[in-house]
């Protein structure tokens, strides 16, 4: 081992540098270089640093290692009749030339020239020599080593043992476990939030409870409803009209009021309505609507009037298969379980295309497009729709391009249907409700803007 | 008036159904256990009302008439084999059998959306473009043709170009074109994802308004239908 002289550190033998501190590491044995005072492992022939030969150098030291503070001449002498006899190291030697030869000289004579000065003297006049820093074999003392106090253990590192003994003592988990980010709040908190909620459910239900004559104003009636109204109105009494019942309980409170009004206005007009549904939840909900108008309607009949054929699989291949035959795409009647064919209703019906017109109530417009796809376009097959208030705009494409003949969008549009059917002025109770609710929503967006708005003015200015 | 309701299949569906909109609407005060049960509830029913009536108004009517008659209705005896062999999907080592299901299944479908969408929508459409452009339709339809260059040239080059500075004079001259026609774009995109939302939120709000009216009219009677 060898002990740093700076830190005592123990450092492992043939260390040259002390791991702790960074002191180099002086070793009895060494070999210091005479020109760079780099200490060389005993038995080097050349200087590890700057290539010197250091046989003859290292060969007087060995043999005068006990004399004092050596003369100024005598080691100097041997540095230059070292650097005369062996020459320049091989490496230096390649890279020599007849310039450098010349140089060399000079330096030589240089260092002639400093002979008798003291070597503290000749660093201050800015001389060279090996012998400018002694060079003594320094052999560190190793510091004691620090005793602790055996003091007893403070309540923060009897908590911390503890932690790690329990946490030491847990069996090793397969992955570890993460633990989630807390989410910085975005939005509304838990306050504003149910204040907003419950104003919305309390616009929503007070004009059900009762009504407000200022929300019971009839809507204006948009030319897609007078032209889907005047397409029904067109047809002559007894003919077969196909409805499509294509959405789920989900859009049940935009779509079953579109739904009703038409099948008020078919039932009413003496057609023969043939409920479909390409989605499963549609024929339950085509049956409700059939029996609440049918309650209106006490001269119609069911299987005469009006038939349910229920679910049809397929998507685009049961629009097709419809188109095709209606019988053979639906052999069932949904509310009976009995086979299609033996419905009044269903008399003298092949493919939906043949049919002078088809009735689409479906939740958006890909579910309608398979519609206007298989059968309108292909076939000319005159098509009204319903659709969610949503999904109504997207639709106008195809009422201009006349692929569809009328469109009734959510419930506005229904309250907006029945107004022309009936030349009522009064709209229905849901539409009020949807009326104030919506002032409401307005309201609390504006009133969120603003907030937004003071916000943003208020960290500008402290800005 | 209020009236209690009668205690018949449609009344105790009725309470059920109210049950369970009230578990739902709890959510309005803050999501809690009852509020997911009742999600849940109504997924989970929603699922398994759709697998039977598949079976009750697919399957079975089409089992009934083979059964009556199998050489009459042969060609669903071979439908109701390749959906068979659908099932085999769920076996690892026999999976393979599926295939040809699977195969006819995504092909007839392909076949009928994509010619659909051709024929369908967009040839008619593109033609109906076409038609409504053309000159002497009037000023309205000018105007509207301009804004629809506009909004739609706007659009893209939004969507394209944005934070793109171009390379040489007249990259950096079609960069500027670019960033000032998307700018009115943008616009465009901003009024029209606006009036889509408020669009949903409407709906949204009809669709609370149709379960609000079946609280107050159905179950608890408070107004008459």
């Amino acid at each position: 081992m060898i002990f740093c002289p700076g830190c005592g550190t123990a450092n492992r033998e043939g260390s040259r540098f002390c791991n702790e501190c960074g002191m180099r590491l002086v070793q009895e044995a060494s070999l210091p270089c005479p020109r760079c005072g780099t200490l060389n492992p005993p038995g080097t022939a050349h200087c590890q640093k700057c290539g010197l030969g250091l046989a003859r150098a290292g060969d007087q030291e060995a043999a005068q290692p006990a004399q004092p503070a050596p003369a100024a001449s005598q080691p100097e002498e041997a540095s230059d009749a070292a650097l005369r006899d062996e020459g320049l190291p091989p490496w230096l030697d390649a890279a020599e030339s007849a310039g450098d030869e010349e140089l060399r000289r000079e330096a030589l004579e240089d260092l002639a020239s400093l002979e008798g000065e003291a070597p503290v003297d000749r660093l201050r006049t800015g001389g060279w020599s090996p012998e400018a820093i002694p060079i003594e074999p320094i052999v560190g003392v190793p510091y004691r080593a620090y005793e602790r106090l055996p003091l007893p253990p403070t309540p923060e590192q009897e908590q911390a043992a503890q932690l790690f003994a329990t946490v030491a003592a847990q069996a090793v988990q397969a992955e570890p476990r993460q633990v989630p980010e807390p989410k910085p709040q975005v939005g509304l908190g838990a306050g504003p939030r149910r204040v907003l909620n419950l104003a919305l459910l309390l616009a929503l239900l007070v004009p059900i409870l009762w009504p407000l004559a200022p929300l019971q104003v009839a809507p204006p009636v948009p030319a897609a409803v007078v032209d889907a109204v005047g397409a029904i109105d067109a047809l002559p009494p007894g003919v077969p009209v196909l409805v499509a019942f294509d959405y789920g309980p989900a859009l049940a409170g935009d779509l079953q009021p579109v739904a009703e009004a038409y099948l008020q206005q078919l039932i009413g007009h003496g057609l023969r309505v043939l409920a479909v549904s390409t989605q499963p939840e549609g024929a339950p909900l085509a049956d409700m609507a059939i029996d609440r108008v049918l309650a209106a309607h006490p001269e119609a009949r069911y299987g005469q009037s009006v038939v349910n054929l229920g679910y049809v699989a397929g998507d685009e291949a049961a629009v097709r298969a419809l188109s095709m035959n209606v019988p053979s795409a639906a052999p069932a009647d949904y509310r009976t379980g009995a086979p299609s064919t033996t419905a009044r209703a269903l008399e003298g019906v092949g493919g939906a295309h043949e049919l002078p017109l088809i009735v689409v109530v479906a939740r958006d417009l890909p579910a309608l497009r398979r519609w206007i796809e298989q059968t309108a376009t292909p076939y000319g097959t005159p098509l009204v729709a319903g659709l969610p208030a949503a999904a109504g705009l997207a639709a106008e494409p195809y009422r201009a391009s006349g692929q569809l003949r009328g469109v009734v969008a959510g419930v506005a549009g229904a309250a907006a249907y029945q107004g022309v059917q009936s030349g009522r002025s009064q709209a229905p109770r849901g539409l009020a409700a949807l009326r104030l609710g919506a002032w409401v929503l307005a309201a609390a967006v504006v009133a969120a803007n603003l907030w937004a708005l003071a916000g943003w003015v208020r960290k500008r200015g402290a800005a | 008036m209020f009236a209690w309701p009668a205690v018949t299949a449609e009344g105790i569906g009725t309470w059920v159904a109210a049950a369970l909109t009230l578990l739902v609407l709890s959510a309005a005060w803050g999501e809690s256990r009852a509020s997911r049960l009742g999600m849940a509830l109504l997924a989970g029913a929603a699922v398994g009302y759709a697998a039977a009536v598949a079976w009750h108004a697919v399957l079975w009517p089409r089992i009934l008439l083979v059964r009556a008659d199998p050489l009459g209705h042969w060609p669903l005896v071979v439908w109701l084999f390749l959906g068979l062999l659908l099932l085999a999907r769920g076996l690892t080592s026999a999976s393979w059998l599926s295939n040809a299901s699977l195969g006819y299944l995504f092909g007839v479908g392909a076949a009928l959306a994509v010619g659909g969408a051709l024929m369908g929508t967009l040839v008619p459409q593109v033609r109906a473009a076409i038609d409504s452009q053309v000159p002497g339709g009037g000023w309205w339809v000018a105007a509207n043709a301009l804004i629809l260059a506009l909004a739609t040239g706007g659009v893209l080059l939004r969507l394209a170009y944005t934070g793109w500075s171009g390379e040489g004079a007249v990259g950096k001259a079609w960069a500027r074109l670019a960033g000032a026609w998307g700018r009115l774009g943008y616009l465009f995109l901003l009024v029209a994802m606006g009036a889509l939302m408020a669009a949903v939120a409407l709906m949204a709000l009809a669709l609370l308004a149709a379960r609000l009216e079946f609280l107050a009219v159905d179950w608890l009677h408070l107004v008459p239908r």
